[in-house]
């Protein structure tokens, strides 16, 4: 990511990857505003990082917190159906994604 | 409607939550007749404030019958027996519909009961309907909504604060007895601060997510709302606990709450450390939350607490950390809102997408309102290979240099205290159009989240009212050592007990609380 291309043109771009599409207006105004906060960001720079860890939650458990993995049915496959918009049978169905 | 606790009859809503299930346990009151009370109460009043997405009246007073009638029977009733709850609307409830202060799933009915609705009702609640929120819990003032913005019940021209502000404004207005919230970076304390209510934020992994909508899922915490520091506890000992739903909720042995509570108002606070940060009490703090803090440090050291300075060096890098952190995982979570399995999509339109692409983006780019897109848009950036490093991956790095200050300060005292908002309530639209103004007035409330800390926000008073500022409430925010919620109840109750503040209710225009 070019962070010197014009604010316009870097939301667009993010909004590219995002699956978001953002009509010329909106591209300015969010664009202005993500500046702003990415220079206000910068300030992380300062804090001396060198040997420090991500951050991991404490966890008491390990790996003792995870269920046994075994499969079985569901039961509620209509019911999760039911909110999707296009279906076909017991599948969801989706417009095409490849020529 | 008299809400004197003194008079012969008084209105059930000036009850406790507690008080409230003891009646209906020993049959002095009905469950029927407390939702009634506040289903009049929310007709009444809550046209003013818009606190309610969705009021289930109907469901509401089956369910109290259905309580009333398992009495009648013998049955033993949970703490909660026919206490009127009210949650925010990003807990899943499989018989009303869940939105998330979102067009993307306006009139989604979840295919499953999530796990705090759930115990909830199995501790005999009955809930009146779903709080208005910041669409997907991204705000601070409740104006980042698709629908009516909430207004706070002390002056309605003001913000309840955000994102659970429905909850806090329908809490601070009688409008439910206890009310569930969730809190990302002080979406349950800050709204709690600008109403006059008790929130509290308890340690990552004390509640359940099962059941919450994800928007930062290393952050989200799901806790209660109240009146009173007694019911924030009965509300949390009833939603804490393991969850086999989700591996990430902890199975350390919950605590008696309540015992918490009566240590507090009847003991005194000799022995406890109360850290306070001096240097973070500086530049953007009003002068009004200044004077109301110093206030209730001056009532925990009467009661025998011990005040201590700390300093947290890397404090003043945790909103940036957090806006890192937080856009990053929600640009994550939220890509599962495509259009293709639920919620809003384009696929329902007259002209279909003819590709996946299109469907994902006509979808996407209707139906998430401006800050959500804001925080994808920015998430979106953090994560990419070439600022992974300089961003996401410091922020991640920054949280532990934060966390390790917070292990180094406890090492001092046992509880960190801080205003909870920089400033009391603002008007509605007075930072609406800048973002980093707005993400800024959480500057107190993130590090507990950062770090996984409990942290609650109680009542500290109210501004002295002057031209252009009503008599507004301010809060007080404690953050514990991790799974010390004890502690933060105990200290939170003595200072409740010593001032008059938990008494107090708005009056409004079209209501009194």
């Amino acid at each position: 990511m070019n962070r010197s291309a014009p604010p316009e043109e870097m939301a667009h771009e993010l909004a590219g990857l995002a699956r978001l599409r953002l009509s010329d207006d909106e591209a300015r105004s969010i664009g202005s505003q993500l500046d702003t906060v990415l220079a206000y960001l910068r300030c992380l720079a300062e804090a001396d990082v060198d040997g420090v860890p991500e951050f991991e939650h404490e966890s008491d458990e390990g790996d003792q917190a995870l269920r046994a993995d075994t499969p079985g049915p569901d039961g509620r496959v209509e019911a999760i159906l039911a909110g999707a918009p296009k279906t076909r049978g017991s599948l969801v169905a989706v417009p095409k994604f490849k020529d | 409607m008299a809400d004197d606790p003194t008079s012969i009859d008084p209105s059930p809503r000036s009850m406790s939550a507690r008080a409230m299930a003891e009646a209906v346990r020993s049959g002095e009151r009905s469950a029927r007749e407390l939702t009634q009370a506040y289903l009049d109460a929310i007709a009444e009043r809550d046209g003013a404030l818009h606190s309610y997405r969705l009021v289930d009246a109907e469901g509401a007073l089956a369910r109290a019958d259905a309580i009333d009638a398992e009495r009648s029977r013998g049955a033993t009733l949970g703490p909660l027996a026919g206490v009127p709850v009210g949650l925010k609307d990003n807990f899943v409830t499989a018989d009303l519909d869940t939105t998330c202060g979102s067009r993307m799933l306006e009139g989604w009915r979840p295919p499953y009961a999530g796990s705090h609705a759930a115990r909830l009702l199995d501790a005999g609640a009955v809930i009146l309907g779903k709080l208005a929120m910041d669409e997907f819990a991204m705000g601070s003032s409740n104006e980042n909504t698709p629908f009516e913005p909430v207004r706070n019940p002390w002056a309605l021209d003001r913000v309840p604060g955000g994102s659970s502000g429905g909850t806090a404004s329908a809490v601070a207005a009688g409008l439910c007895a206890l009310g569930l919230g969730s809190d990302t970076g002080g979406s349950i304390r800050q709204p709690a601060s600008l109403c006059g209510v008790v929130g509290l934020k308890p340690t990552y992994g004390r509640v359940t997510r099962a059941g919450m909508i994800a928007f930062a899922s290393s952050l989200d915490q799901a806790g209660p709302l109240a009146r009173t520091v007694e019911d924030a506890a009965l509300g949390l000992s009833v939603l804490a606990g393991a969850d086999p739903r989700d591996a990430t909720s902890l199975r350390a042995p919950v605590p008696d709450y309540l015992a918490a509570v009566d240590a507090g108002r009847e003991g005194d606070l000799k022995g406890v450390k109360v850290g306070v940060q001096r240097s973070s009490l500086g530049e953007g703090l009003a002068d009004s939350v200044r004077a109301r803090f110093e206030a209730s440090l001056e009532v925990l050291a009467e009661r025998g607490a011990e005040l201590v300075d700390v300093e947290l060096p890397h404090f003043h890098l945790a909103v940036a950390a957090y806006y890192v952190v937080a856009t990053a995982e929600a640009s994550s979570n939220l890509a599962r809102y495509d259009g293709v399995r639920y919620g809003a999509s384009a696929a329902r339109e007259d002209s279909p997408p003819s590709s996946l692409v299109e469907l994902y983006e006509r979808t996407r780019s209707t139906h998430f309102g401006a800050e959500v897109k804001r925080r994808i848009l920015l998430g979106t950036f953090v994560l990419r290979s070439e600022s992974y490093a300089d961003y996401y991956g410091r922020a991640m790095k920054v949280r532990t240099l934060l966390a390790r200050d917070y292990a180094g300060a406890f090492e001092r005292c046992d509880l960190i205290a801080s205003p909870t908002s920089p400033v009391p309530a603002w008007r509605l639209g007075e930072k609406l159009d800048d973002p980093l103004a707005m993400y800024l007035s959480d500057v107190f409330t993130i590090g507990a989240n950062l770090a996984g800390l409990p942290a609650i926000s109680i009542p500290a008073g109210f501004c002295e009212p002057c031209d252009d500022c009503p008599r507004l409430p301010i809060g007080l925010q404690l953050t514990g050592r991790r799974l010390d919620e004890a502690t933060l109840l105990r200290v939170s109750a003595a200072h409740e007990a010593a001032t008059p503040w938990a008494a107090e209710r708005p009056t409004f225009e079209g209501g009194q609380g």
